[in-house]
Formats: C-alpha cells, sequence, structure tokens
C-alpha cells in the first residue's frame, strides 16, 4: 500500500470526490481513484472507451500503479505547461469545446456520459486539446438529460458566442467568473432574437428557462420533477450543438497587432537575418523549454521547435495567438500559442486565490530559455516599466535570455513616442547593457542587418 | 453529479432535444427528396453514425 504521508497534493482537485491529483514524495504527479468511482473507472477501461479516446488523442494516457480494495492508482501523463480558458485563442477554445462534446457523443456509445463539462478539464499537449480528467466518466441511464449541459453552456458556449459575435477578447469574463460566464449575462451581451436561432435557444432560452425555475428544486424537494429525454434526443442535443460550435467562425478584424508582420519596418533581409540570429542563439543553449514573450504570431517562436523544445508562445494580442493556433493546426507543430499581457498577467483565482494558479506561478516553473523579442520598447515606453525591474524579472524566470533592444532611432520606437512626451533618458543602449548587465552575463551580441536593433543572448549570473 | 445541474437547464435541454430531433427528421426528408430529384441517382446520403475514423 502507497503511504499518503508524504505527499503535495494538487489544490484544484478537490471539488470531485471521485478521486484526487497529488504528487509524491519525488515530485511524480499521482491520482488516488476512491472506492466510490470503482465502478465506473472498470467500465471505462473494459468497455473500449478508453482504448478509443487514447487512439484518437482525446484522453491523456495513464498507467495503473495499483489497486486494492480502498484506492486505485494512477499516473497520468503530465501536460508540459498548464494553460486556462481565459488565455486561449477563439480556436483553441472552440477546438475545446468540440472535443468535449465529442467524447460525451463516443462515451455515449459505451452507455457512459461526461458527468461535468468544465473547460478546465481539457489542457493542450503537442498542438492539441485532450482531456485530462479521466474521472470525468459516469454511467448512462436510459432516459437520462446531461447534467452538464448547463456547465458546457457557461464554460464554452456563452464564450465562443461573445468572442464571436461581439468582442475577441470577451474569453477573458472566464476569469471572473470561475463556472463559467452566467448565461443571464451572456444574453444581455449578445442580445440575441431568433433569427440566431443556434444561439437563442442554447443562451437566451436557456438563461430564462433557468431564471423561472430557480426555485423549483426548494418548492418540490426535487421528488416530482422527472426530467426525461430519449437516446435521440440526447444525441440529437449533442449533434446539433457540434454543428453549431463547428459553424461558429469569428468576424474578419484587425486588431492592433493582428496583422504585424505585414506591417513592420523590417526588410525581408533583416527578418531573415534575425531568424538566422534567433537559430544561432537557441543552437548554443539547446532549451528543452522555450517561452516566447510578445511572440504574435509566432513566426521566431517555431524555429526553437526545430531544437526539439517544447514552446510556449505568448503574446497580448488575441488576434496573432489565432492566426498561431490555425498556423500550429495546420503544419501539425507542436507549439503552444496563449494570450497573455506581460504588464498583467493572469492571476491567481478561484477557491483561496489558489485553485487555479497565477500566470507568473506557472512561467516561472519551467523554462530554460526565454524569448522576448521586439517587446522590451513596448515595456518600457508605452508600459513605463524601468529597465532594472525588467531585467530583475526575466532573470528570475529563466537561466537564458534571448532578447532584442530596439532603439529609440527605430520607427516603431518612433510611433510610441509621436504623442507622449520623451521621459526615458535611459532607455539607450549603453544603458540597457549595463542594467541587464548586473542580473546576466553576455553570451552574445549581434546587430541585425539592415536595422538599429540588435539582439542580446544573456546567461543569468 | 457532484455539482447541481439545475432544472432549468434539464428542462431546456429536453426541449431543445425533441426540437433537434425533429429538425433531423425534416433535414433528412430534405435530401430523401433532394436526392429522388437529382440527376445524380447514385449519390448516397451520408452515415452520420460514429465511425473508426473520427472521434
Amino acid at each position: 500500500m502507497t503511504s499518503f504521508n508524504n505527499i503535495t497534493r494538487e489544490f484544484s482537485s478537490f471539488r470531485d470526490p471521485a478521486g484526487q491529483v497529488f504528487r509524491d514524495g519525488q515530485g511524480v504527479l499521482l491520482r488516488r481513484v476512491n472506492k466510490i468511482y470503482f465502478e465506473q473507472y472498470n467500465a471505462l477501461m473494459s468497455s473500449g472507451l478508453y482504448d478509443e479516446l487514447i487512439k484518437f488523442n482525446a484522453l491523456i494516457n495513464h498507467k495503473e500503479l495499483e489497486r486494492n480494495q480502498d484506492y486505485i492508482l494512477i499516473q497520468p501523463e503530465e501536460i508540459p505547461f498548464v494553460s486556462y480558458p481565459y488565455e486561449w485563442s477563439f480556436g483553441e477554445l472552440k477546438d475545446a469545446a468540440l472535443l468535449t462534446l465529442k467524447i460525451h457523443r463516443r462515451a455515449l456509445t459505451h452507455d457512459l456520459i461526461l458527468k461535468d463539462a468544465s473547460a478546465y478539464n481539457i489542457q493542450f499537449k503537442n498542438g492539441r486539446p485532450v482531456l485530462i480528467d479521466s474521472l470525468s466518466f459516469d454511467f448512462y441511464h436510459e432516459g437520462e438529460a446531461w447534467g452538464a449541459y448547463g456547465q458546457f453552456c457557461r464554460h464554452f458556449l456563452a464564450p465562443l458566442l461573445l468572442m464571436a459575435n461581439k468582442d475577441i477578447r470577451l474569453n477573458k469574463l472566464l476569469s471572473l467568473f470561475i463556472d463559467g460566464v452566467p448565461l443571464d449575462l451572456a444574453d444581455k451581451l449578445l442580445n440575441l432574437n431568433i433569427f440566431n436561432f443556434f444561439a437563442w435557444q442554447h443562451i437566451k432560452l436557456h438563461a430564462k428557462s433557468i431564471a423561472k425555475h430557480e426555485t423549483a428544486g426548494h418548492c418540490d424537494n426535487n421528488k416530482n420533477l422527472n426530467i426525461k429525454i430519449s437516446r435521440k434526443s440526447h444525441l440529437a442535443l449533442i449533434n446539433s450543438l457540434i454543428r453549431g460550435i463547428e459553424n461558429l467562425k469569428l468576424k474578419n478584424i484587425m486588431t492592433e497587432w493582428g496583422d504585424y508582420y505585414a506591417h513592420t519596418n523590417y526588410s525581408q533581409d533583416a527578418s531573415d537575418d534575425k531568424a538566422r540570429i534567433v537559430s544561432e542563439f537557441l543552437n548554443l543553449i539547446q532549451p528543452k523549454i522555450t517561452y516566447d514573450f510578445g511572440a504574435n504570431d509566432g513566426t521566431y517562436s517555431k524555429i526553437a521547435l526545430k531544437f526539439n523544445s517544447q514552446v510556449v508562445a505568448f503574446d497580448i494580442d488575441p488576434v496573432a495567438v489565432e492566426r498561431n493556433y490555425q498556423a500550429v493546426k495546420k503544419l501539425n507543430n507542436a507549439m503552444l500559442p496563449l494570450i497573455l499581457d506581460l504588464t498583467n498577467p493572469s492571476p491567481a483565482i478561484g477557491f483561496a486565490n489558489h485553485e487555479r494558479e497565477s500566470a507568473g506561478e506557472r512561467i516561472r516553473r519551467a523554462p530554460d530559455c526565454i524569448m522576448a523579442l521586439a517587446v522590451i520598447h513596448h515595456l518600457a515606453i508605452s508600459n513605463n516599466l524601468p529597465l532594472g525591474m525588467i531585467a530583475e524579472w526575466l532573470a528570475s524566470l529563466s537561466k537564458n535570455l534571448i532578447i532584442e533592444f530596439v532603439p529609440k532611432e527605430d520607427s516603431q520606437v518612433q510611433i510610441l513616442l509621436a504623442t507622449r512626451r520623451d521621459i526615458f533618458p535611459d532607455y539607450n543602449l549603453e544603458s540597457f547593457e549595463e542594467i541587464f548587465g548586473k542580473y546576466f552575463n553576455l553570451i552574445k551580441r549581434e546587430g541585425v542587418k539592415n536595422s538599429k536593433r540588435v539582439m542580446y543572448l544573456f546567461e543569468r549570473k | 453529479m457532484y455539482f447541481d445541474p439545475g432544472i432549468g437547464s434539464l428542462i431546456i435541454q429536453a426541449l431543445i432535444g425533441i426540437a433537434a430531433v425533429c429538425g433531423g427528421y425534416f433535414a433528412f426528408a430534405k435530401t430523401k427528396l433532394k436526392d429522388l430529384f437529382s440527376r445524380n441517382k447514385d449519390k448516397q446520403t451520408e452515415s452520420k453514425n460514429l465511425n473508426d475514423d473520427e472521434l
């Protein structure tokens, strides 16, 4: 029997009594399946559903380590970087939604269902969404409605509709509402009518039904409320959700950085030279894990993939991240594009402000290389961050840093200074090198051809 | 179910499910009629059943 004395519990794993996730003394991620869930777990494994989902890369793999009358111990495969739905692009959230529905649909063929439809049950592995909660399955009983339908609409459908129809940034609402966007709020923001029939029924009618019946349980003690839905209707509902979500598309919108590389001041020569320098620097480091800050559409992030590095590409612009994700899908590469504002990264949310970790805590854990290309001037000039604070912060995150200094003479910086006073006397190459030199050793420095920008490879002191 | 699904969600789901089945029959009938009058009589209605190639 495993001793559970020297374990660290994963804080977010507390809601489901079926089992808890924790780390053992060596930091290995494990999950304990409790006795009350034995039947469902055995059904998942013996019905063929587990093997089918693994075949489609839809469910996280796990090894069974121990089994006795009190518990089953499994070791799930670890996700390289945990991300949350408010950090995903439209396409990522859409694919996560479709995966949830398709897993539920396939589970039905084995007389099983997904008992919950939380967006936090989905993570991204090798550029694709995957269900990480193996204990999310329950038995299907004929006539039973899908208990997770409301949660699915809050976690996935409402934010997708808001992003597609109102504003691409509205998935941020998921960081305010940890159990998904309330449907009455989504209804008010979307202002739906019957001509958008798909959204009207799943959001507006749904919200009205919830409001009308919210006291029904208190009055009747639930004993006489026997809502049946045939398997055929159940399947038709799921298929209609799949079709409706597949048809959701972002309107063609321009954001500040969404089309950046079509309108930069880089000549093709300069762009190629920058790529060459990045490749040479990465070759010196051979990073296993690379985070690219200000990655835009991943043009330079993908260079790290050639060194078999796991790559997470962060950018503030949701359109750029979406473009990157669509390229990841098309090229079938393993990058994870995420939305992140470096000056206001996702905070810790949930119970005790600890249930979902802050972006800072997650980023600090892993990388052996950070890239910060064409981003220093946004931090220092647009956001008034002192170079010393930027250097100290970057040094706290990773041993190796590839950073591009963009001088004031550069046209992009001139645009930033066009409508404000230049209050940045220390923003110059000499000060940059002196300040960063306090936290890093300079390994290599190279100017970008046909540009005044300079690329640096630093190693933390 | 370790959380409360909500009566309102269950009710609307039942209604939408019935509507979806009716809509499905209507779409099926429409496709069959189109096939009947279509020049390409060999065209087969696509099966919507799950197969081994897709999740």
